[in-house]
């Protein structure tokens, strides 16, 4: 069993909000190898900080943060900056790998257009219009001014309403 | 209605089972590891010290304990004094004829009740270990 935060253990944390983080982690990276190691690193940082985690309100802030250090810190290596993926040569069966809700993304309108938002403000539009956070909350998980939260948010909305025509 | 289009589409993504047991699995792998790191950091008292650097620190504190006991408290810093020259150079120490003339004898000498000084120091330190020991004993 995995180590304990104030009485709920890891193994739980991962099972409320796995989810969560790898959507974070799936809106932030644009294929699924990249969100599962982002995923995989996240968790494996939790084992290391539990001990610093006080509620779970604590542990899903610690998390959302620690997800966007990740993705940051793996879209800043070299070789996710220099190289560039080649068209995949063979086909993985769908039933196989258990990502079909992953790919089905891609035939998404507004998640696909989001995908598509520069990598600083996609993080701030998940946080916002799908775990519903405030702009002073998003501003302290990003560590960054609330003006800039919104600012970008508002660009990202123009961004977005050029893509998919008149949103609201 | 952006945002319920994009909620719903998201809602869809669930971690996929797989993903999740190879991440519990590397939580697992990650404790242990924490916890080998932990348990070899724990500090042994003294574990480093090696056993000529203990008899080193032994001896520099037993050395003036003894001539502590020996001479007693009440001596003055000119007989202690005398009694550390003793022990560290006997062989130069020069005795007194009857005639008022002195002598050097060797190392090992004799002193008055038959006994050397080399073999007084080695009772002294025997004694004080003794003594020590039973301390700690005590303890």
């Amino acid at each position: 069993m995995a180590k304990e935060v104030t009485g709920i253990t890891a193994d739980e944390i991962i099972d409320l909000y796995g989810d969560m983080v790898y959507r974070l982690a799936v809106s932030q990276a644009k294929n699924r190898t990249d969100a599962d190691d982002i995923f995989q690193e996240v968790f494996v940082r939790l084992v290391r900080h539990t001990g610093e985690l006080q509620s779970m309100e604590h542990a899903k802030a610690w998390l959302i943060k620690v997800t966007l250090n990740c993705t940051k810190k793996h879209f800043g290596q070299y070789w996710n900056k220099n190289v560039f993926p080649m068209e995949e040569t063979e086909e993985v069966p769908r039933e196989e790998t258990g990502y079909e809700q992953v790919e089905k993304r891609l035939d998404n309108p507004v998640s696909s257009a989001v995908a598509k938002l520069p990598p600083k403000y996609r993080g701030v539009v998940h946080l916002f219009y799908f775990e519903e956070l405030s702009v002073r909350e998003i501003a302290m998980m990003t560590g960054q001014k609330e003006t800039t939260v919104k600012s970008q948010l508002h660009r990202a909305r123009e961004m977005l309403k050029e893509m998919l025509g008149d949103v609201s | 209605m952006m945002k319920e289009q994009y909620q719903k589409e998201i809602s869809q993504i669930h971690v996929p089972e797989e993903l999740l047991e190879k991440t519990k699995k590397a939580m697992k792998e990650e404790e242990e590891s924490l916890l080998q790191k932990r348990t070899a950091k724990i500090p042994v008292p003294f574990g480093r010290i090696s056993l000529a650097a203990a008899a080193a620190v032994l001896l520099l504190i037993i050395v003036p304990a003894a001539v502590h006991f020996q001479t007693g408290d009440e001596q003055t810093g000119e007989e202690m004094q005398m009694h550390l020259s003793d022990l560290q150079d006997p062989a130069m120490k020069k005795i007194e004829k009857g005639d008022g003339e002195t002598e050097e004898k060797p190392a090992g000498f004799e002193d008055a009740g038959g006994i050397t000084i080399g073999e007084n120091i080695v009772f002294i330190i025997k004694d004080t270990l003794v003594k020590v020991l039973e301390e700690l004993k005590q303890r």
